[in-house]
């Protein structure tokens, strides 16, 4: 009822975003990348999906999509550094995090968060999609 | 032997005189044969004129025919002139003129008398005198000496009007010389120029001669020609440079730009490990313990460091969907200067010179506020520690279109001018001042990101900057902001002031 799927390629933000969202009460599942976690989706799936949006093998954007197309109804959080590694595939708009993030939002994402974030944010807009546990769930 | 310059003068000069060399000589044999054959002809007519009239005085029977009467009127034919020998000769008796020459004698001859015969200078001749019971022979012999030298006097006249003539001959060819030769040579001199790079003096054949004139003509079209294609391939030539210094610049951006950008991807990454950990230590680390101001502080770094990788992103990268509304900038600009105003050192004066006529631009206010902060912020930093003056000025500008492909666009614009009368830059940082991480301070006194972001800013809106400085004097930043014109209603204002 409270699992939410981490997926980043950086092993450190797994582990501190991990560890913020347990200490609140969640359970964290985590993959490595969009690929690895299509396939956690697949297994078993998670009640919202924080993911990272540039990653190698297989970026965020794809994830997005074909997670967004086999489970409707998922909340995903898109979370970026930003920079400059526009995939070729997605030639476009500018190179700037808002422009990062606003494709995320079109590719299917339901909320943007920039990197870094605190814990405070970070919280706020998981508990927008995914109330604490303990709370009462609404109808 | 010295060696014969084949210029058109000599060449003209020596193919008239060969051809008199030729001709004038024919000629003068000819017209001497003429006048000399006209003066014998007029002498031996009158010779014989002269003889015949004799004869009659004699036939006429008014001569006594004594040997004085004879003698009488041999002396009066004598005396008369021209004839320096006279005789009658008759049935074997010769009566001679003794006022003749003395060493003179009838010649052995009795016919085919010529002129200039046996080198006497005397023409003998004579003539059968008739009458009744009287047969004789009047033999004359006439002066050739005079003759002679109206013939020599005749030759050397024609040998001197061959001579006049033969000058003039010269001169005139001399004088057709120079006036093909000078245009030629005038042509000549400017086509040297030319091929020397100086494509400034005209061609001009200044000549009569209708080949010479159209041939200037031409070679004066020639030479526009080459003026044009000179200028036009100098032109591009400057247009390429500048490109190419804009490419590179444009390149060394970008890469500067993707470094950056890469760099700022992997911090933003290591920093939300940092932040979440510290934050989560600090729940754990009781009130007033030690650590929990250092960790308090490592917390407000991460944030400061968040903020400067937020300035390289912004950095020529700004979000490529402009913002598409217009607003004032008079008021943009006026709450930037404001607010830099409350930051200022006491030492720094302000000046502040906004037209209310700038209109609108297409921007959002935070934009420009940024962007009058960091060009105000930067020329503080310009000031020494006693301190100086700030300019800040806001107008609209009409430009007009300019050749240089590096700058703006002909419209109007509104330009910001920040000044100041600072230390001002010197050529070799001026071309790098919006370079990010580009900074003459020193190290730890500033990133070196504000020109660079403000560089970004005005990129992504539209507008241009440029920066002129003079070491020592100062520098002025110019932003050109393009104006949003409401054309459609306000047609005559706009069409007066398109003109």
């Amino acid at each position: 009822m409270n699992e939410i799927l981490i997926i980043d390629d950086e092993p450190d933000v797994r582990e501190s975003v991990g560890q913020v969202l347990e200490a609140a009460g969640y359970s964290v599942r985590t993959a490595i990348d969009g690929l690895a976690g299509i396939e956690a989706c697949r297994e078993r799936c998670p009640d919202l999906v924080i993911t990272d949006l540039i990653m190698p093998r297989s970026h965020g954007f794809d994830a997005i999509s074909l997670i967004r197309r086999e489970h409707p109804g998922l909340r995903i959080i898109a979370i970026s550094g930003g920079g400059n590694f526009w995939p070729a595939e997605y030639q476009g708009e500018a190179i700037s995090t808002n422009a990062y993030l606003a494709a995320a939002l079109k590719f299917g994402a339901d909320a943007i968060l920039t990197k870094p974030f605190d814990r405070k944010t970070l919280l706020a807009e998981v508990r927008k999609w995914l109330p604490a546990p303990g709370t009462p769930v609404a109808g | 032997m010295r060696v014969m310059v084949h210029t058109l003068a000599t060449r003209i000069l020596g193919k008239v005189l060969l051809a008199h060399a030729v001709l004038l000589p024919l000629l003068a044999i000819g017209l001497e044969f003429v006048v000399q054959r006209s003066h014998v002809d007029l002498f031996l007519n009158s010779a014989h004129d002269t003889l015949e009239r004799r004869v009659y005085e004699l036939q006429s029977g008014r001569i006594n025919l004594s040997s004085t009467g004879v003698g009488q009127f041999l002396d009066t034919a004598i005396l008369e002139g021209q004839i320096v020998f006279a005789e009658l000769y008759s049935e074997g008796h010769v009566v001679r003129s003794s006022l003749g020459r003395p060493d003179l004698a009838w010649p052995n001859r009795d016919n085919d008398f010529e002129y200039r015969q046996d080198g006497d200078n005397v023409f003998f001749t004579s003539a059968p005198v008739q009458m009744p019971g009287y047969k004789a022979t009047l033999r004359l012999g006439f002066d050739e000496a005079p003759t002679g030298k109206r013939i020599a006097l005749a030759r050397w006249r024609v040998l001197e009007a061959m001579g006049i003539y033969l000058c003039v001959v010269v001169a005139l060819a001399l004088v057709l010389a120079r006036n093909l030769a000078r245009p030629l040579e005038d042509l000549r001199r400017a086509s040297h120029r030319i091929a020397s790079g100086d494509f400034s003096t005209a061609l001009r054949a200044d000549s009569n001669i209708h080949e010479l004139r159209a041939l200037g003509e031409d070679l004066e079209a020639m030479r526009r020609e080459l003026v044009g294609v000179n200028d036009k391939l100098q032109r591009q030539l400057e247009e390429r440079v500048a490109l190419e210094a804009q490419l590179r610049q444009k390149q060394r951006l970008e890469t500067v730009g993707t470094l950056a950008s890469g760099l700022a991807h992997e911090i933003n990454n290591v920093l939300v490990p940092i932040t979440l950990y510290t934050e989560t230590a600090l729940d754990r680390i009781p009130d007033g313990h030690a650590a929990q101001g250092a960790m308090t502080r490592v917390l407000a770094m991460s944030q400061r460091a968040t903020e400067i990788i937020a300035k390289v992103l912004a950095f020529g990268r700004y979000s490529a969907s402009r913002p598409n509304h217009a607003i004032a900038i008079g008021s943009a600009v006026a709450e930037g200067v404001r607010t830099f105003n409350a930051l200022r050192p006491a030492s720094v004066e302000l000046r502040t010179a906004i037209d209310p006529g700038c209109g609108e631009v297409l921007a959002e206010s935070t934009l420009i506020v940024q962007i009058v902060m960091n060009l105000c912020s930067n020329a503080s930093q310009a000031l020494p520690q006693s301190g100086g003056v700030i300019s800040v000025s806001l107008q609209p500008v009409l430009l007009a279109a300019s050749e240089d492909p590096a700058d703006p666009a002909a419209g109007y614009y509104v330009q910001l001018e920040v000044a100041d009368n600072g230390s001002g830059m010197d050529e070799a940082t001026r071309l790098r001042i919006f370079d990010p991480f580009f900074t003459t301070r020193e190290v730890g006194a500033g990133t070196g990101l504000g020109l660079s972001v403000v560089h970004g800013i005005v990129g992504s809106l539209g507008g241009h900057i440029r920066v002129h400085s003079t070491p020592g004097q100062g520098s002025i930043f110019r932003v050109l902001f393009p104006q949003v014109r409401h054309d459609q209603s306000a047609a005559t204002t706009s069409s007066a002031a398109r003109a």
